[in-house]
């Protein structure tokens, strides 16, 4: 850098921005208005209204930022898997404590689908595997891009330009879930993958219990987002490929307790209605006790409540050992139709390890099922 | 909210101030850049799924904020002064009054937005092109054309 750059640089440092007057009010007012309308959508379950390059369809996705665990090589077992991948995942995640984590159970989640499901000249999509209890489902994809040397488009700033599919949240299997997150691994984070490979992770959190059968999934369009079209992605290929996806665990690993007991939340009423936990979450179902026109005029208020007091939650075992935000993520949501919060756990918990839930400064015993 | 969403208002605070900035060195007028700043602020927002991690969020949310910032001059279809300054620098009264930005102001808008990324937003050649999806080579030498205009003006104003 020559001396003209350098004075250049401090004289624009040195410049005073000069805003428009009420720019900082109007950029805060909009953002407020983005969060509630987020928060909002939960109630109705809706995508915020304000998404490009994905078709408005009824679930939320809450896309999982940060993609440390690692893929494995295929196996036969969907259950054998998730054992590795978690393991995986333990292994490569020093800043949280795993040793309440029990993998073996993974075996008795497992669903029959596994393998390949899609193999055309163009692409290749392997379920590697299934996992359900309750109202909780991770199923890992693995795409092979047949006629690509690599899925990497990366040009620097985002892996949002590698290649993947424009929607990945259509079928059967979406049709009535509360929350979940697709998490897209590449071989620039997992070297066990091919340079032409790519996996999705999807973490599903139902309404209710998942139903054993078989669902649908639907992916379509593959290619790259890319911000500068009018459409905002570029498909390789355009179509959609679908296939079938069973749910039929051998057994039940989750626990449902229905509580229904009155308590506040801040300076607001609230009915804690039910427990839902699987090895994969915790789900706690709540409804706010105010009016409706009350509810509506500060859901905000009411919202941040929650959602700041769902921080200090806290799982008790039986040997005494405490889960807290260090082995789940909490993941508040809420609204006028009814408030949950979900911790998303890092590692299979035994479920019937799990006596008391702590919660909203009360304790509440998990020993009693229905 | 998340927790991303959080941390997503409060980068956006942060940067909001230099976002103006940049896309009124894009498109020269409040309204404009305004506007570039509101759409850039949805989009960032809806799409805070793919971002992932906030540490390349602010070349981003500038590659959101530039694209944004062209697609408003594109349909507003402002046409914008070409290579020679010579009519605007001519004047006596705009001249007087230069300084840094305004001097970046009588630039081609190729010009004015490489010039604010790298003098404004201290982004090297490398990351410029990445948010313009440019080659490294056409970035240096917009850069080194807007320096030798910019020397030019701001010579002028000395001089004057």
């Amino acid at each position: 850098m020559d001396q003209f750059d350098d004075m250049i640089k401090v004289k624009a440092k040195t410049e005073p921005i000069v805003l428009p007057e009420g720019f900082e009010e109007r950029n805060n007012t909009l953002i407020e208005g983005l969060v509630a309308h987020y928060a909002s959508s939960k109630r109705t379950l809706n995508f915020p209204a304000i998404c490009f390059g994905t078709p408005a369809i009824a679930v939320l996705i809450i896309m999982v930022l940060t993609c440390t665990a690692a893929a494995v090589a295929y196996t036969l077992s969907g259950g054998d898997f998730f054992m590795q991948f978690f393991a995986n995942k333990a292994n490569n995640d020093a800043k949280n404590d795993y040793s309440y984590m029990n993998t073996e159970q993974l075996n008795d989640m497992a669903s029959s689908t596994v393998g390949t499901v899609v193999d055309t000249k163009d692409l290749t999509i392997d379920v590697m595997g299934v996992i359900v209890s309750g109202n909780t489902a991770e199923i890992m994809l693995r795409v092979t891009a047949n006629q690509l040397d690599s899925v990497l488009y990366d040009t620097g700033i985002e892996p949002l330009q590698n290649y993947r599919f424009h929607n990945d949240t259509s079928g059967s299997l979406f049709n009535d879930f509360k929350m979940g997150s697709i998490s897209y691994y590449y071989r620039d984070k997992d070297k066990r993958l091919a340079p032409n490979q790519f996996e999705i992770l999807y973490t599903m959190i139902g309404s209710g219990n998942f139903e054993k059968g078989q669902y649908t999934m639907e992916l379509t369009d593959f290619g790259y987002f890319d911000f500068s079209r009018e459409d905002q992605f570029k498909p390789l290929y355009s179509g959609s490929w679908q296939f079938n996806i069973s749910f039929d665990p051998s057994s039940d690993t989750s626990k449902s307790l229905f509580v229904d007991k009155e308590i506040m939340i801040g300076d607001y009423s609230f009915t804690l209605n039910s427990v839902n936990i699987t090895p994969l979450a915790c789900t706690i179902n709540l409804n706010c006790n105010e009016d409706e026109a009350f509810l509506d005029e500060h859901i905000k208020e009411i919202y941040k409540a929650f959602s700041d007091e769902s921080k200090d939650c806290s799982l008790t075992l039986a040997d005494g050992t405490t889960l807290s935000s260090g082995q789940f993520e909490p993941i508040p949501s809420g609204g006028a139709e009814g408030f949950t919060l979900i911790l998303a756990f890092y590692g299979p918990v035994t479920v019937d390890d799990v006596v008391s839930l702590s919660l909203f400064g009360s304790e509440y015993s998990l020993n009693e099922e229905s | 909210m998340t927790e991303q969403h959080e941390k997503f208002c409060s980068l956006m605070k942060d940067y909001r101030p230099g976002l103006f900035h940049d896309a009124k060195g894009i498109l020269r007028n409040d309204t404009d850049a305004e506007d570039a700043v509101s759409e850039t602020t949805c989009k960032a927002f809806a799409n805070l799924n793919k971002l992932r991690n906030f540490e390349s969020f602010k070349p981003w949310v500038m590659k959101i904020l530039v694209n944004e910032a062209y697609g408003i001059a594109r349909k507003r279809k402002r046409t914008e002064p070409l290579d020679d300054i010579s009519d605007e620098s001519g004047n006596s009264d705009i001249l007087e009054s230069l300084e840094l930005w305004n001097a970046v102001k009588l630039l081609n808008v190729e010009f004015r937005t490489v010039t604010v990324l790298f003098y404004y937003e201290d982004m090297n050649i490398k990351e410029i092109s990445k948010i313009l999806n440019l080659p490294q080579g056409t970035v240096n030498s917009r850069l080194n054309r807007s320096r030798e205009k910019l020397k030019t003006i701001l010579t002028r104003k000395e001089a004057t």
